[in-house]
């Protein structure tokens, strides 16, 4: 409850820093879940052992 | 006015927080994973017949190797392998990502321990490794050819290894044979979109996961060998199994070219092995044969060549390169 007392609080006295958290939270979510699919798919192909790269 | 404010005040944090968003992911892919950046240099134009072209590695590049589990790198010259100070008369050795063994250290692969092995022997003659994933002996003859007009060397020993009677590989390309230098040869590709993403993959990590891992998708140039790196024959083919013609135009071309060429046959089949000491005999060619496409030597039974595998094919490689300079 404290916790969620000192957001809301932070959120009132500085709404456009809370914005910028907030939204900066959201978008490196966005990527690094991206990116880990991305890798995974990587992984994935690349551990087959008869992958061949496109040279 | 005073929403059209407000609207423009938060667009700039949205912009400015998917920035941050961008550089924690890029250290996150960058440090945390280690993922490495793209690493070449540029691409050349090495088949202008096939429309093929070569990435040129930049010195020291890393590469994530997923079946080694490994994060390796190239030498000072963006070749798998130990640095070479200078190419004067140096061994070249040809074949696959079997030679590549981009799934250990440098030092750790056939080539370095086989060079390490000729450094002891009081030899030091540089040794080149030239392997790259999916090359076949047709595709090699153009990566030596290559190398030699960019680095401004020129070679006479050159050992081809190979791991298979490469039959699928040989069959991807236009026939005839061609082995002259065609039109084109080595030129950079300068295309605003290559030279763009290049510099774009080069810079960043998380850009080459996205590139990689969404985008290239599965366009891999991939023959179908079977599960040890040769097609099974049947008890009929067998009796009849002679070398392809397109094997035979290469290894005449290689021949041809170069004074000090040898072969080593790591595949596992009989039939292909005694088709291609028969041929070796009658041209002339040096030859040895040393089985190691075998679950023992292999990473996991059946992928590349595990550290076992790298010293059996160093001890090949010495063993050929001692039958053929007898003076050692």
């Amino acid at each position: 409850m404290k916790i969620i007392d000192n957001v809301s609080k932070f959120q009132n006295k500085h709404p456009d820093w809370f914005f910028l958290i907030k939204y900066t939270c959201l978008f490196t979510l966005l990527l690094l879940s991206i990116a880990s699919m991305a890798l995974n798919r990587i992984i994935a192909t690349e551990s087959n052992p008869f992958f061949y790269a496109n040279f | 006015m005073q929403t059209f404010k407000f609207f423009f005040k938060r667009l700039f944090l949205v912009v400015v927080a998917f920035g941050i968003a961008l550089l924690t992911t890029e250290m996150v892919i960058a440090r945390c994973v280690a993922y490495p950046p793209y690493g070449v240099e540029y691409k050349a134009l090495y088949m202008p017949h096939e429309s093929k072209w070569i990435n040129i590695r930049e010195p020291y590049s890393r590469i994530f190797n997923v079946e080694g589990k490994s994060i390796t790198s190239v030498n000072n010259l963006g070749f798998p392998g130990l640095d070479i100070e200078s190419l004067e008369n140096p061994i070249v050795i040809l074949g696959s990502s079997y030679v590549e063994a981009f799934q250990y250290q440098p030092d750790e692969i056939g080539s370095s321990l086989f060079w390490s092995e000729l450094i002891e022997a009081g030899y030091h003659q540089p040794v080149l490794n030239l392997g790259c994933s999916g090359h076949d002996p047709y595709n090699s003859w153009f990566r030596i050819m290559l190398h030699q007009k960019r680095l401004d060397f020129s070679a006479e020993d050159v050992i081809l290894v190979l791991n298979s009677d490469n039959a699928d590989w040989l069959n991807r390309h236009s026939k005839p044979f061609i082995f002259d230098k065609p039109k084109g040869f080595g030129r950079k590709d300068n295309s605003l979109k290559i030279r763009i993403g290049i510099k774009a993959r080069n810079a960043s990590s998380l850009v080459e996961v996205l590139y990689k891992g969404l985008l290239k998708g599965d366009d891999v140039d991939e023959p179908s060998p079977s599960k040890n790196g040769y097609k099974e024959l049947s008890q009929e083919d067998s009796l009849e199994y002679s070398l392809s013609q397109d094997m035979i135009d290469c290894l005449i071309a290689y021949s041809h070219e170069y004074c000090g060429f040898s072969v080593l046959s790591i595949a596992g089949n009989p039939d292909f092995n005694s088709a291609l000491k028969e041929f070796c005999e009658h041209q002339d060619i040096s030859l040895y044969i040393k089985p190691l496409t075998y679950p023992k030597y292999m990473i996991g039974g059946a992928g590349h060549l595990n550290k076992e595998g790298n010293k059996a094919l160093a001890k090949a490689l010495l063993t050929l390169w001692k039958s053929t300079h007898k003076a050692m």
